[in-house]
C-alpha cells in the first residue's frame, strides 16, 4: 500500500519508517508538515499523520483530503480519543487510529490487519 | 604512561510513547559521549529506577498534566540528576514554568537530532538550554513589553531576525531563510541594535539571559 507519512518529529522518522515498512506498507513521500495538495499530487493509498496536536490546520487538511481522494485510507497516530478525528471529519474515509503508548508489536499488528482488510 | 579516563553522561529517559523512546534512546546511544541506561513510560518517585543517572530526558505532554509537579516527582526519583524536558507544547509559559520547577532545559519535540545532542550536552556541561524558538517568542514579548521598546518597537521582520539570531544564523544565513539579500539584514540588524540600544548581535543573546530567558 502506497503511504505518505506525516511526521513532525525528526528524531522518530527512522524508527517510524522501519515499522511501517515492517507492517507491509510501500513509503512515497515523508513530510513534517500536513500538506494537503502534495498529498494530491502524491496519490497515495493511504495518508499516515503523527498529529499529537490535532489542530484546526491538520482537521481542515484531513476534511480537505476526505472530499477531494475518499479513497485515500487515513491513519492517525495520536493521543487523542480514538473517533474524534472521523466525528471532526464527517467523511467515509476508512479510518484507523494508532495510541502512542502502544509497542511496536501492537502497531505492526494493527497495520498489518488493517492493510489486509484494504 | 597516564591512563585517559573518559567520564559519560548517564542519561535516563521517561516517555511514555514506548516507539519514541525508543528512537531517543537509539539516537542518543550512538553519542561517544552518552550512555543509554534506559527508559520507562513514567515516573514513579516510590518504585525509582536505581540506576544512577546524570541526566534526565522527561516527555511532558498533554494539557492537563501538572508541568511542576511531574518535575518535582522526577526529582524526586533521580536526586541530583539533571533534567531534560521534551514537549510538544511551545508557549512560553509552560517553559517557564518547568524552568521554575527545576528544569535544566526545556526543548520542542520536533526538534532535530543534532540540536537534541547539542542541548544534552550543554545541560550535561552545567549550562542550561532553551529551545531557541521558545526564547525567541519570549524575547519578543519581553521586548514589547519593556519600556525603553514603547515607543520604537520590533517590527514583525526584525522579530524573525532577532530569532533568528538566537538560533546561531549568520546575516547569509538569515537572508536564505526570510528570502532578503545580505545587505538587507544587515539593515535589520542594525536597526534591531539601535532600538535594543546594544552595539552587537552576541548582546542580543546576553540581553536574552539577563531577560531570564536562559
Amino acid at each position: 500500500m502506497r503511504t505518505y507519512v506525516v511526521e513532525p518529529q525528526q528524531i522518530f522518522v527512522p524508527s517510524l519508517l522501519h515499522l511501517l515498512q515492517e507492517s507491509g506498507l510501500s513509503i512515497v513521500r515523508v513530510r513534517d508538515v500536513l500538506d494537503p495538495l502534495d498529498v494530491l499530487r502524491t496519490r497515495p493509498q493511504m495518508l499516515f499523520c503523527d498529529c499529537d496536536a490535532m489542530d484546526d490546520q491538520i482537521v481542515q487538511g484531513l476534511q480537505f483530503l476526505s472530499d477531494s481522494m475518499p479513497e485515500l485510507d487515513v491513519c492517525i497516530y495520536s493521543r487523542t480519543e480514538p473517533l474524534s478525528p472521523r466525528v471532526r471529519m464527517r467523511a467515509p474515509t476508512r479510518l484507523l487510529h494508532l495510541e502512542k503508548s502502544a509497542s511496536h508489536e501492537a502497531l505492526v499488528s494493527a497495520l498489518g490487519r488493517f492493510v489486509v482488510n484494504a | 604512561m597516564i591512563p585517559v579516563t573518559t567520564t559519560k553522561t548517564r542519561i535516563f529517559i521517561i516517555e511514555e510513547q514506548a516507539l519514541f523512546g525508543k528512537a531517543l534512546c537509539q539516537l542518543l546511544a550512538a553519542e561517544p559521549s552518552f550512555e543509554v541506561l534506559g527508559d520507562l513510560p513514567r515516573v514513579d518517585p516510590a518504585s525509582p529506577p536505581r540506576v544512577g543517572a546524570d541526566l534526565v530526558v522527561l516527555d511532558l505532554n498533554g494539557p492537563s498534566i501538572d508541568y511542576a509537579d511531574e518535575i518535582t516527582r522526577c526529582k524526586q526519583a533521580f536526586g541530583n540528576a539533571r533534567i531534560c524536558v521534551l514537549s510538544t507544547q511551545l508557549r512560553p509559559e509552560i517553559m517557564q514554568r518547568c524552568v521554575a520547577a527545576g528544569a535544566d532545559a526545556y526543548l520542542a519535540k520536533d526538534v532535530s537530532p543534532s540540536e537534541l545532542i547539542r542541548a544534552v550536552k550543554t545541560v550535561a556541561n552545567g549550562e542550561s538550554y532553551v529551545d531557541p524558538r521558545i526564547a525567541g517568542s519570549l524575547l519578543r514579548k519581553r521586548l514589547l513589553s519593556d519600556g525603553r521598546m514603547s515607543s520604537d518597537e520590533l517590527s514583525e521582520r526584525e522579530g524573525e531576525v532577532v530569532r533568528l539570531i538566537a538560533q546561531g544564523l549568520s546575516n547569509k544565513e538569515i537572508g536564505v531563510r526570510l528570502c532578503l539579500s545580505e545587505k538587507t539584514v544587515k539593515n535589520h540588524v542594525s536597526r534591531i541594535l539601535s532600538k535594543l540600544n546594544i552595539s552587537a548581535r552576541a548582546q542580543a543573546v546576553v540581553y536574552a539571559i539577563r531577560m531570564g530567558l536562559v
